[in-house]
């Protein structure tokens, strides 16, 4: 509700609505960016790029039902172009596993020994690893953004059934991995205050 | 019926469900209803349950950086850029002549068609959409409805928008008036928010704030003003009736993807499936009409809502094609 509102200020010339745009979906851009490079420039450069974008068209960009996944779809283009992941043929557009994504989850605790968090930490980035770029993408996106698999799968350029199976394979894929879910449950115990 | 699917859910159907991650992350009342229930009634399937929750939680918590300077510093930025005009590259043509010929052949075409053509938007059975006007307000269409505008709008400045079906308007303020046509309505106002529905014989008129007239187009009686909180309907060949105190909540609770039901009978929800979704529905039992339901329901998806409905009055739905059968539980 809160983002329509910025939405049509920002549609309606006020720059107020663009900066509160900015300042709601800027960590998240940045977290999304993160999981695709680790170079921070080109990160900021393309907030910066996709903001001044949405000024300057801000007569032709249509509101979409979404503003969330518009940003990070925008977003995503902007960064892939400049990363030059942009996908220059078609067959590479259609598995999309050219574009590396990593995705870290949190296991940081107080109460939980350096070693031990170590150990955790190493032991959970194995199991991300035995996903595929496309998959942790959905996943983060999923969970984490809380966004539809319909609105996952333009991102993705993919139809939404194939989304939902990229999603349900991945899981799949922990479980065989690691037997159960037992140590994504420990992490998220660990973490709660 | 619905229950079926559940009984064979593994693990990874648990947590690649929509509607259970909604309500591991966002749970409300319906969610919550209907997970708990789900879990009293298939006791064995409650630990997985519990442990899907735990790991959308897990899954939902990526490292995230706090407070990051860099935030202020790409904002300077975007502001700086914002204040120099951008550079716009110029085409070179190698024939200019040819080029502008077309390009004035153009213009007219352009001119006539952009004089004379109408913007329509339409939605489908079960999807609503949001446009934002010309003038920059806003309008929700509601399931199966149509909207239309005059395309010249942006250069004549004239509001006027037709509707068939439902939209909820937010209109700007611009001190100029602002039309709606629906059916024999027409609705005319300066800034104000307002719901307005015309389907088949009915047209109602619901005001959330501002103040609007409305006029029978067909030039009976007379025009009705009305004041936040009052609407106004109109059945066909009878006279149009004003309403004090109408719930503005529920009669907009569609642009929320709710429906609000404040003992609202049945019956009218079936009109709703009919309206928005294109159902027609049989009732088995014609008693099963006559209950009211209190409380809100999601309708995201039609399945949200028929799962929901079916749920709290303890009947079954089956579907065949366009038809629901509402049969009540033994």
């Amino acid at each position: 509700m809160q983002d329509k509102e910025l939405w049509s200020w920002y549609k309606s010339g006020e720059i107020t609505g663009l900066e509160g745009l900015y300042n709601a979906y800027y960590m998240p851009l940045t977290n999304y960016g993160f999981k695709f490079t680790e170079d921070k420039s080109f990160i900021e450069e393309s907030i910066q790029d996709l903001f001044l974008k949405l000024w300057r068209n801000r007569d032709s960009i249509v509101t979409p039902q979404v503003v969330k996944q518009y940003l990070l779809l925008s977003f995503r283009r902007i960064l892939l172009r400049k990363l030059e992941y942009s996908p220059s043929r078609l067959e590479e557009a259609f598995s999309g596993e050219h574009v590396p994504f990593y995705l870290e989850l949190s296991y940081e605790h107080p109460l939980i020994r350096a070693e031990r968090a170590a150990e955790l930490k190493k032991k959970v980035d194995a199991l991300m690893d035995t996903l595929t770029h496309r998959q942790r993408e959905a996943i983060f996106l999923k969970y984490y953004e809380d966004l539809s698999y319909e609105e996952i799968a333009e991102i993705l350029q993919i139809n939404t059934g194939g989304t939902y199976k990229l999603v349900y394979r991945a899981l799949e894929r922990l479980r065989e991995q690691f037997g159960d879910f037992s140590l994504l449950v420990l992490l998220y115990l660990l973490q709660r205050r | 019926m619905m229950n079926k699917d559940y009984r064979d859910y593994r693990m990874e159907d648990f947590l690649a469900d929509e509607y259970f991650i909604r309500w591991v992350k966002f749970p409300d009342a319906a969610t919550d209803a209907f997970w708990q229930q789900l879990s009293a009634d298939m006791p064995d399937k409650a630990p997985l349950m519990r442990e899907a929750r735990e790991v959308v939680y897990a899954l939902s918590t990526p490292v995230l950086e706090k407070n990051d300077p860099a935030r202020e510093k790409v904002w300077q930025a975007v502001l700086e850029n914002i204040q120099q005009p951008p550079v716009h590259r110029m085409q070179r043509y190698r024939r200019p002549l040819l080029a502008a010929a077309s390009v004035l052949l153009l213009l007219t075409l352009g001119a006539v068609w952009y004089f004379t053509s109408t913007v329509t938007v339409r939605t489908g059975y079960g999807e609503t959409r949001e446009i934002t006007l010309p003038d920059h307000s806003s309008l929700i269409l509601n399931a199966h409805s149509t909207a239309s505008y005059a395309r010249s709008w942006p250069v004549t400045g004239k509001r006027e928008v037709s509707l068939q079906g439902e939209a909820f308007f937010d209109v700007k303020h611009t001190g100029d008036t602002f039309r709606v046509a629906a059916g024999p309505a027409r609705v005319t106002v300066l800034g104000t928010a307002f719901n307005v529905r015309h389907r088949e014989d009915i047209t109602a008129v619901v005001l959330q704030r501002g103040r609007v007239r409305v006029d029978v187009t067909d030039g009976q009686g007379q025009p009705a003003f009305l004041l936040p909180g009052e609407g106004w309907t109109y059945a066909h060949r009878r006279p149009p009736v004003v309403v004090h105190a109408v719930d503005t909540l529920a009669a907009t609770a569609w642009t929320r993807h709710e429906l609000l039901l404040n003992a609202t009978k049945v019956k009218d929800i079936i009109n709703v499936l009919k309206d928005n979704y294109g159902y027609t529905v049989v009732l088995q039992d014609s008693t099963i009409g006559e209950r009211e339901i209190k409380g809100r329901i999601p309708m995201q998806k039609e399945k949200d809502l028929l799962f929901v409905l079916s749920r709290i009055l303890d009947i079954d739905i089956q579907q065949k094609n366009d038809t629901l059968l509402f049969t009540a539980r033994q």
